[in-house]
């Protein structure tokens, strides 16, 4: 039999730890708001109609009397710290998921205990004592595990599968400690797709989800079926990946001891990349100066960056500095004289690296990357997109944009023919505005289906942009889609057409200007402008 | 434009571009053949095929098309690891104080910054291209027949001046 896992989850932590950093009994209404949308509440907040997602004051009108805070990982990591030494004290190496998420091996404390009932027994007694209410479930695989705890339930060894299987699809999303970002838009997808239960994922065979949903949904297609949830790839690291600090003087303050681990964090990433793997689970360990050794474990769903791993590193010594302030009988005995980061489990590295700036590895390309995952920091993923060149015939479809970190793959091949394709030179503006384009009797200029002009077009009208015609060429038809009935009832005929158009310029004189026109829809649009 | 640019623009410099966009287009492909790596903040026209006919190599390109409320401060941070940011500040202006901020950013980090669609203080060359003709393929000699021939070539009056260019000049591309 596989080790059995058990997990222990605190629901609503991040109320409960804004409850506590506020000196409230856990019984008050509390919501943690980000961005001033409810990301977590309290049991009375809900049962007063709190919901995940409300806006501020809509939590504020359905529960006047509700204690508001806004969202701080730091705070969360602080307080979980006492529940996690509560559970090492019952069974000890437990592993941090998120605060509020704990996953142990339950084998050696099934045996102990008598049975896995008792020993999770005991776990929920310990929290309880520790201030915080907790769920508890036991599964074979962790992820599993993570769900029977939420249900609070122990699932049978080997019935996995049959546990998740019938729970919603949408639940897959609901971790995002277990889930690659993205896992939403997957179970969206799915749902879109009919397909309603992890179960009914679970037989959807690998090779159909392999082919069209991506990676993501391999790893979340293993876990439907119960199986190994963390794929071959975590190995154990030779040991010199460690990085040790000798602190001295000794780090007694949360500010010293969070630029011990930036700088402890920028040694063990150099030596991560020396080695050419990324860490998935992080250990901490520290030695206090009374000889007194303390160690936590993290996992990631993602291999950690420099910045993850100092802030994780801060997180973590900032709540066994507070513990150790707050007297607590299990405290520190004195200041962390040695500190010390171990990867414990590394992947390869290329799942961090992109051939993103061609193959040369120089250092130009790395300083480049490092710039601009910082501007995807501050303004979302999705902002720093990175063009390649695809195929197709104008100038707008003949670029794919990819976002920064995904695999830049154009929508279609530019190396096949592309008959019909603009020749140089390309607009240097794309725009995508409707305009007019009148006869001489100020009748609109329409293509027929021979690919002609209905008649010779005099005058283009449009927003700020009108003028008597010198020149026009075309026009040429995109022969394109016709043989997909969808495709081409949306698009219906396309046409381009260049022309010239004769302007006022500043000086009194009058200018040309060079536009690329485009008929679809029975409608022109003005496509791009040559300068 | 080779001609133009090289002792007109050195490397941390501030420019600010006016006219024709396909001016920013054609250094962008300069300095990407050249092996440098830019990025265009806040300008989700720009048609970058023309850059690649320019001969620009788009692995060393990123574009950033919404840099949100302070496209500044964006540009701020790309400085550190690129060697060329075009900036599109879409007719807002920046406070002289931030202006002079930047600037100095950009000589420390050796990063040039090109401003479009707006105005720098302190900007140490100014750019300014207009269109100057068409050249129309295939359409009979003199003036083009409608309906005949297709644009092959757009022609571009440039003039730079500033204190790093010295003397305002103009030159035909």
């Amino acid at each position: 039999m596989p080790g059995r896992v058990l997990a222990i989850w605190c629901m609503d932590w991040p109320a409960v730890a804004a409850a506590a950093a506020a000196g409230l009994p856990a019984t008050d209404p509390v919501v943690v708001t980000l961005a001033n949308r409810v990301v977590a509440c309290s049991a009375s907040a809900r049962a007063a109609g709190v919901r995940r997602g409300l806006r501020r004051r809509e939590a504020q009108s359905r529960c006047p009397s509700v204690h508001v805070a806004t969202a701080d990982p730091g705070r969360d990591a602080r307080h979980f710290e006492g529940v996690t030494a509560a559970v090492d004290e019952v069974v000890p190496r437990a592993e941090v998921l998120r605060p509020g998420l704990l996953v142990l091996s339950v084998r050696g404390a099934a045996r102990y205990f008598g049975s896995e009932q008792s020993a999770s027994e005991r776990l929920v007694d310990a929290v309880a004592a520790a201030g915080a209410e907790c769920q508890v479930g036991i599964a074979d695989q962790l992820a599993t595990a993570v769900f029977a705890a939420r249900a609070g339930c122990i699932v049978e060894p080997g019935g996995d599968a049959a546990f998740l299987a019938a729970l919603s699809i949408r639940q897959l999303a609901t971790e995002p400690s277990l889930s690659a970002p993205g896992r939403d838009d997957l179970a969206d997808l799915l749902w879109r797709m009919g397909i309603r239960s992890i179960g009914q994922f679970a037989e959807l065979s690998r090779t159909d989800v392999a082919s069209r949903f991506g990676a993501d949904a391999i790893s979340a297609h293993r876990f439907a079926r119960g199986e190994s949830a963390r794929g071959p790839s975590g190995r154990d690291s030779p040991p010199e990946l460690d990085a040790v600090m000798d602190c001295d003087p000794p780090v007694d303050r949360v500010d010293a001891a969070a630029f011990a681990g930036r700088s402890l964090a920028g040694e063990l990433h150099r030596s991560l990349e020396a080695a050419g793997v990324g860490c998935t689970r992080l250990a901490i360990h520290a030695i206090t100066a009374d000889g007194e050794e303390m160690h936590r474990v993290w996992r990631c769903a993602e291999p950690l960056t420099e910045d993850a791993t100092a802030d994780r590193v801060r997180w973590q010594l900032d709540g066994w500095l507070n513990r150790r302030r707050d007297g607590r009988p299990a405290g520190l005995g004195g200041p962390i004289v040695t500190l010390r980061l171990r990867p414990v489990e590394v992947v390869s590295a290329s799942a961090l690296q992109l051939p993103l700036w061609g193959s040369s590895g120089d250092d130009d390309r790395l300083r480049a990357r490092r710039a601009l995952v910082r501007v995807q920091g501050l303004l979302g993923p999705e902002s720093v997109q990175v063009p390649v060149l695809s195929g197709g015939r104008g100038p707008a479809e003949r670029i794919t944009f990819t976002p920064l970190g995904d695999e830049p793959v154009p929508r279609a091949d530019p190396g096949q023919p592309w008959p019909g394709q603009l020749p140089e030179p390309s607009p240097a503006v794309l725009l995508d505005d409707p305009v007019e384009l009148l006869d001489a009797e100020g009748n609109p200029v329409r293509v027929t289906g021979r690919g002609v002009f209905s008649a010779d077009p005099v005058r283009l009208t449009g927003d700020g942009r009108s003028g008597r015609l010198r020149w026009w060429a075309g026009p040429w038809p995109v022969d394109e889609r016709w043989w997909d009935p969808q495709e081409s009832g949306k698009a219906g005929r396309t046409a381009r057409v260049q022309v010239l158009i004769e302007e006022p310029g500043g000086r009194g004189d009058v200018v040309d200007r060079a536009m690329l026109l485009c008929y679809r829809q029975r409608q022109w649009f003005l496509e791009g402008v040559y300068e | 434009m080779s001609e133009l640019l090289p002792d007109s623009l050195p490397r941390g410099s501030v420019a600010v571009l006016s006219g024709a966009r396909s001016l920013p287009l054609r250094l962008v492909a300069a300095v990407t053949a050249a092996g440098g790596h830019v990025a265009i903040v806040g300008q989700p026209e720009v048609g970058l095929l023309a850059a690649v006919e320019m001969g620009a190599d788009l692995s060393r390109l990123a574009v950033i098309p919404d840099p949100g409320a302070d496209p500044v401060e964006v540009a701020a941070v790309l400085m550190d690891g690129l060697d060329l940011v075009v900036l599109g500040l879409g007719g807002r202006s920046v406070a002289p104080t931030r202006a002079r901020a930047v600037t100095a950013r950009a000589r420390q980090k050796g990063c040039t910054l090109l401003v479009v669609d707006g105005d720098w203080h302190g900007a140490s060359a100014r750019l300014e291209s207009r269109v100057c003709g068409f050249e129309v393929t295939g359409a009979g000699a003199g003036a083009p027949t409608p309906g005949c021939g297709r644009i092959s070539r757009v022609r571009l009056a440039t003039r730079a001046s500033g204190r790093s260019v010295g003397l305002a000049r103009v030159v035909g591309g």
